[in-house]
């Protein structure tokens, strides 16, 4: 990993990962999708560490610290930290300051830009809501240093896996998605419904996805593509 | 009454009734994936390296002037980039800001004048962080004369109150309507109408501020960069995203107008807009930011809003008082009306919505019922709410409906009657509703009249029904493009960024019908530099894509069948398209890809013989509601909704009735919980977060039934209409409401518990 | 947000010790404390953030002889979903479960959520627009301003708000006693208007965890506009005692739980249809509403009555 560059290490297994995996499930001819849409989509940078108090860019961790301690000996703010997350299975190092959310490290480190989205940011929305360990947390609220150690899961990571192929596919088809805002954050939840109750019942669904807003009123079709993923799923496809 | 209307079919296979894709299901929509993956990307979304960030100063005060500000301290922060104020020149020379799209007030894009609490004023900084941001603003010392603020369009009507907005109108509040008149109409003589009435009755309706509540809040992003397709002067191109869903009232045009420049030197970055229902609110970053960045030598900006300040964009406050007259039979004979409606500081688009149609909302809704006697009068009055945009549409039919329920409740009638015997055009749409409606619900089992059922949890139960047109809204949406390509596809670009309601997958559709294409084939694209201008971007005007659609579609096959022909040695007559394939007639067995026959292109504009939608009312809509009333908490459940909607023809079945549901899950919350709250003494708004703004979750989500009926009397392909602006009724739950407690009707929306509460206790004293 | 440091606690006393000065900030799941921070509703701010979600073995639920303990970072979704707690302090669950949203009870944590600050509007507006009795000003805004969620008990010096913990009136039912790093204090001792806080904690103390004493009977209920996310209007715990007495505490009505001598004496000679409307009356008997909350008054019988309900026969 080591010897892997972000933008490398992103081919690899990241987002051009999910563009492929469209692309080999067949979804880019389903949809009327042309390749190079979804290419279009796909946007790989190679991460680079700002020094937060003056906005100077470094290229790796240590040139940023002796940066911030030559040029800004008495800044409040103390010396910018990173932290190695674990995200859709891959380590990753990235800058993060105390007080940046995991929404916002996200956003700034990673690129993976739309899966997490910004709705309320005080947690009353469920817009953000990312996978931690396996349960749903609500990324605006949750701080990045907290996540060390902590296997992060997003909307991105999970639609990239084939076993979750059939829920993607029952949420398009259902078009659970009207505007789209909210849907990975709901799509997120859908994914620890299937893995919490197998085959869950319509009140299951909605008691889980209650903290999820949608102001497009999809609730009906999120328990359409939840039920039929679920069947789908259990029957082995 | 009885009344019918003619079909309106025109254009080419119009009465098509063989269809192998419109109107099926199972045709997942082309972003879908995107949109639930997360790959997708949002104006929130956007972010590169080296983005700055963008923050304005926000009013503390319900209406303010800043007499002094002093920038020093903030100038001098580490990180800030750049701290401009309302006395920088080019900020000065930036047209005016504009936030709606038909707005009467304009005011500076960065002026010394707040007009709400939060409003953006005075200054704006940009630094290399949010935090720094913050810091920056914390140190702008800003002198404050607070001015006097009204939040109540009756407040702003009153004799005496203060004037807001002197330098438009220095006599009272009244802005008008788009003409800057009040309107007053009058068809018979209403005062005689009601003499000669059996019954006379009162009705009052008030609706609050409810936030038009975009799932995205505000989000402008910029920066300049050279122009891929080569500019001969070397200017840079403006990439920018806008959030207003018409790309006229974006910051695209306001940027180019205030920089000289070109419409083709700016370029959307906005594919995905979120939910926009009706908003057309921009905030003061969509012009910030691409000035911001251009004084920054084109970096990007990101100019950020949060979820508070994106309450500021509210469908306006709306009183309605005045008399029916009615007979015994049922009939209405008179109605005398007085509307006052609110604008925000900076109000907008529901002048425009209202004055185009030159009546006053309502009466336009009164003028389809057979009475002879009307008279309403309506005026828009300042406050200092917030900026106002448009909801149009249910709110014309809302008195209507309260005024049948009046007359059903008077003469023990049900409603449905009384709405059957005063539309005056019922055939084939209204009846036809109104038949599919009654049986889905079972209303025939389930009317009751008022205040006569109690369920066995101890709950009142009430039901309704009420009646409303299904707007065409054609007037802007008849320009198509398509063209097939070498590799054997067809495709449309479209300009609109996508709000949620599937328009392109529809045309998909229709196109693909039309010629004989696989839909997988018909590829309907976004191309932000395409100059089409209003393809659909609404439920509404969807329908009116499809049509011109249709037209092209049918134009370029002719061109395809042309050429096949020919390869074929055959005449055009003698070939079909079939599956994506051209086809011999006489024997289908040959077929030929039209893969790399070549390049063929139609461009159509032209609009089906369609008047626009006035008098006659072709699409109608039934919707009923079913109702439990706690009367020890004064709380109300919906506990079911139909819809029976005339949708003309159904072209996409997942999406047309996908927007029913979000309307009536919208309607479930504007009727029982939402409504924008402001201190009366401050006028700081109090409820601006996604906790005290209730938007109707999962577990309050009512049952929905959508019953389809298929008049093709619309103005789109096949006699489709619009969909989902008729339903977002938050009235009818007030009159199940009504029939649950048999008390008054309540006279402000939202029905919380304390005024169910208060029309229990007025039944007991 | 603003720039704070942030400190990774290994024990509550170590926390404890760091938040003494009242500059470092302590906080569990963070659902409620970011939000704060983001929107800067005091004027002060901390320099230092102390997670307390890394103290080891603090989330804990076991039974100990007549009573639960329950570790402060007992997760919501956790403390409703315990077997022990449904069958020991069935109130407890109950209250645990209705808190916010699912994904909030996966963050938030039982000593979290009792120290949530007041969801009052005037508090919680960003950038202390008002600057209200809790934070040092002279006047509560909302006794003349907006109140229809506001306090019918009267004040709690000179605040209006009203309580908004879910859980609270069901540990004060329940008799639970809250063990700090520095005292154990009773749970129906434990809240009201301080500062900033919604309880009588202070700088450099941490809730630990919670003894929670068996009840054979006990009930919550909840009346909020909508069915998950939204902060109760009110709402109300009901639990008998291992000597047969019944206890009765409405939440949302005051600033702090509101305990009901009046509708306990209502029900002491058992819990039966008419004592419980008796005591719904009784409870509310007292009630002083402001100018827009009268229909709390409503609401308050109705949930006391209900919830007696709930444990009677």
């Amino acid at each position: 990993m080591s010897n892997v560059s972000r933008r490398d290490f992103f081919k690899a297994g990241g987002l051009a990962g999910i563009a492929a995996g469209v692309a080999g499930l067949g979804i880019g001819s389903v949809l009327g999708v042309p390749e190079e849409a979804v290419a279009q989509t796909v946007t790989v940078t190679d991460f680079v560490y700002t020094c937060p108090v003056c906005g100077s860019k470094t290229t790796d961790y240590d040139s940023l610290v002796k940066h911030f301690e030559e040029a800004h000996p008495d800044a409040s703010c103390g010396i910018p930290q990173c932290a190695t997350l674990t995200i859709n299975g891959n380590e990753l190092k990235v800058q993060v300051e105390p007080q940046w959310t995991l929404r916002e490290t996200l956003l700034r480190a990673t690129d993976l830009h739309g899966g997490t989205k910004e709705m309320c940011d005080r947690g009353g929305c469920g817009s953000c809501t990312v996978l931690i360990d396996g349960v749903p947390a609500l990324a605006c609220t949750t701080l990045a240093v907290q996540c060390e150690g902590k296997v992060i899961e997003t909307s991105e990571g999970i639609a990239a896996d084939e076993r979750y192929r059939p829920l993607v596919e029952a949420y398009a088809k259902a078009d659970a998605a009207q505007c789209g805002y909210c849907t990975p954050g709901q799509f997120t939840v859908a994914k620890y419904i299937i893995e919490k109750y197998g085959e869950p019942t319509e009140e299951q669904i909605r008691e889980e996805l209650a903290g999820n807003i949608c102001r497009c009123g999809t609730y009906s079709r999120h328990v359409q593509a939840i039920t039929e993923a679920a069947a789908a799923m259990k029957g082995g496809n | 009454m009885g009344e019918k209307c003619e079909s309106i079919l025109s254009g080419v296979n119009d009465d098509r009734t063989d269809f192998k894709y419109v109107g099926t299901w199972d045709h997942p929509g082309r972003q879908s994936w995107d949109m639930i993956s997360g790959v997708a990307v949002y104006p929130t979304d956007l972010w590169e390296e080296g983005t700055l960030t963008a923050m304005a100063l926000h009013s503390p005060y319900g209406h303010a002037k800043i007499t002094g500000l002093d920038t020093s301290e903030a100038e001098k922060i580490e990180g800030v980039k750049l701290v401009l104020t309302y006395e920088d020149e080019e900020i000065a020379s930036m047209p005016k800001y504009r936030p709606s799209y038909y707005e009467f007030g304009a005011s500076p894009l960065l002026g010394d004048e707040a007009e709400f609490e939060g409003d953006e004023v005075g200054v704006v900084v940009v630094a290399v962080n949010e935090e720094t941001c913050k810091r920056a603003l914390d140190a702008v010392k800003v002198d404050w004369e607070a001015l006097p603020f009204i939040l109540d369009a009756r407040e702003a009507a009153k004799p005496g109150a203060p004037i807001l907005r002197p330098e438009m109108n220095p006599d009272s509040n009244m802005t008008g309507n788009t003409f800057g008149a009040p309107v007053e109409w009058e068809n018979g003589n209403v005062e005689e109408g009601l003499a000669a009435a059996d019954h006379v009755a009162m009705i009052e309706y008030g609706r609050p501020m409810w936030s038009q509540f975009r799932s995205m809040p505000p989000a402008y992003f910029s920066y300049w960069a050279n122009d891929p397709w080569g500019n001969p002067d070397g200017e840079k191109m403006c990439y920018v995203t806008n959030h207003a869903h018409f790309p006229s009232n974006g910051p695209i045009v306001s940027a180019y107008m205030g920089f000289g420049s070109h419409a083709d030197k700016f370029r959307a970055l906005t594919p995905y807009m979120a939910s926009r229902y009706c908003d057309f609110v921009e905030k003061r970053g969509a012009q910030l930011a691409p000035l911001l960045s251009k004084r920054l030598g084109g970096v990007p900006v990101r100019f950020v809003n949060t979820r508070r300040q994106s309450f500021d964009a509210a469908v306006p406050q709306t009183y309605i008082t005045g008399r029916i007259g009615f007979n015994d039979d049922g009939t209405l004979v008179a109605v005398q009306q007085r509307n006052v409606h609110q604008s925000g500081a900076r109000g907008g688009y529901g002048d425009k919505t209202h004055g185009h149609l030159v009546l006053p909302p309502n009466a336009q809704a009164f003028k389809s019922t057979v009475c002879p006697n009307i008279y309403s009068d309506m005026a828009y009055y300042v406050t200092n709410g917030a900026c106002t945009t448009a909801d149009p549409g249910k709110d014309m039919w809302e008195p209507v409906n309260l005024a049948f329920a009046h007359i059903a409740n008077a003469l023990n009638m049900p409603i449905t009657d009384v709405i059957m015997k005063n539309v005056k055009v019922t055939d084939p749409s209204l009846s036809a509703c109104m038949d599919a409606g009654k049986k889905a619900f079972d209303w025939d089992g389930k009317w009751h009249a008022p205040g006569a059922k109690t369920l066995e949890d101890g709950r009142l139960h009430g039901v309704a029904a009420r009646a409303c047109w299904s707007m065409t809204w054609g007037m802007i949406s008849y320009n198509i493009n398509l063209r097939m390509g070498v590799d054997g596809k067809i495709y449309m670009p479209y300009a609109e960024a996508l709000i949620g309601t599937y328009w392109p997958d529809a045309a998909q559709l229709v196109i693909a019908e039309e010629m004989g294409m696989k839909p997988e084939d018909v590829i309907v694209y976004y191309a932000p530099n395409y100059n089409n201008w209003q393809q659909g971007d609404a439920a509404d005007r969807g329908s009116s894509v499809t049509w011109a659609a249709k037209e092209a579609a049918v134009q370029l096959k002719a061109q395809i069948l042309a050429t096949g022909a020919s390869l074929f040695g055959v005449t055009p007559d003698e070939v079909d398209l079939v599956d994506s394939m051209i086809t011999l007639k006489a024997d289908p067995a040959q077929q030929m890809p039209i893969v790399g026959i070549g390049q063929l292109a139609v461009g159509y504009c032209g609009k089906p013989e369609t008047p626009f939608q006035n008098d006659v009312v072709r699409t109608m809509n039934v919707d009923f509601c079913e109702v439990a009333v706690d009367p020890e908490t004064g709380l109300v459940e919906v506990l079911d909704y139909v819809a029976a909607h005339d949708f003309g023809k159904v072209i996409r079945p997942a999406s047309a009735l996908g927007q029913l549901e979000m309307a009536l899950t919208q309607a479930e919350g504007r009727a029982l919980r939402e409504e924008l709250i402001w201190d009366e003494n401050t006028g700081v708004l109090l409820n601006g977060n996604m906790y005290d703004y209730k938007v109707p979750t999962a577990l309050d989500q009512p049952k929905i039934d959508s019953v389809p009926v298929e008049s093709r009397m619309g103005g789109g392909a096949y006699g489709s209409t619009g969909v989902a602006h008729a339903h977002t009724n938050a009235g009818l739950v007030g009159l199940a409401i009504q029939n649950a407690t048999g008390g008054d009707f309540i006279t402000m929306q939202p029905f919380t518990p304390d005024k169910v509460l208060a029309v229990l206790a007025a039944q007991q004293a | 947000m603003k720039h704070f440091k942030h400190m990774q606690a290994s024990s509550a006393d170590e926390a404890a010790n760091e938040a003494k000065n009242g500059t470092a900030w302590v906080m569990a799941g963070g659902t409620d404390l970011l939000g704060t921070l983001k929107d800067e509703i005091f004027p002060e701010y901390p320099e230092c953030v102390i997670d307390l979600k890394t103290i080891p073995d603090m989330d804990g639920i076991a039974e100990e002889g007549d009573a639960l303990r329950i570790g402060a970072l007992a997760k919501l979704a956790d403390v409703a979903e315990s077997d022990l707690v449904k069958t020991h302090a069935a109130a407890l669950a109950q209250a645990a479960g209705r808190v916010a949203s699912p994904t909030i009870r996966h963050m938030g944590t039982l000593g979290g959520n009792i120290c949530q600050m007041h969801r009052c509007w005037y508090f919680r507006v960003p950038d202390d627009r008002f600057h209200c009795k809790r934070k040092g000003g002279a006047t509560c805004p909302a006794r003349i301003g907006d109140n229809r969620y506001h306090s019918i008990f009267g004040d709690d010096n000179g605040c209006f708000a009203s309580s908004s913990h879910d859980t609270a009136p069901a540990l004060v039912a329940l008799g639970a006693t809250v063990v700090t790093t520095k005292r154990e204090v009773p749970a129906e001792e434990f809240f009201g208007a301080h500062g900033h806080r919604s309880n009588v904690l202070e700088d450099g103390e941490v809730v630990k965890e919670f003894r929670v004493p068996k009840a054979a009977k006990s009930a919550f209920q909840k009346f909020a506009l909508r069915k998950s996310i939204d902060f109760p209007v009110a709402n109300c715990a009901v639990a008998q005692t291992a000597d047969g007495a019944t206890r009765v505490v409405l939440g949302g009505v005051h600033p702090a739980p509101w305990r009901s001598r009046e509708a306990e004496e209502a029900v002491a000679g058992g819990v039966t249809a008419d004592a419980a409307e008796a005591a719904g009356e009784a409870a509310v008997s007292v009630a002083r509403p402001l100018g827009k909350n009268a229909y709390k008054v409503d609401i308050a019988r109705t949930l006391v009555k209900r919830t007696l309900m709930d444990i009677a026969g």
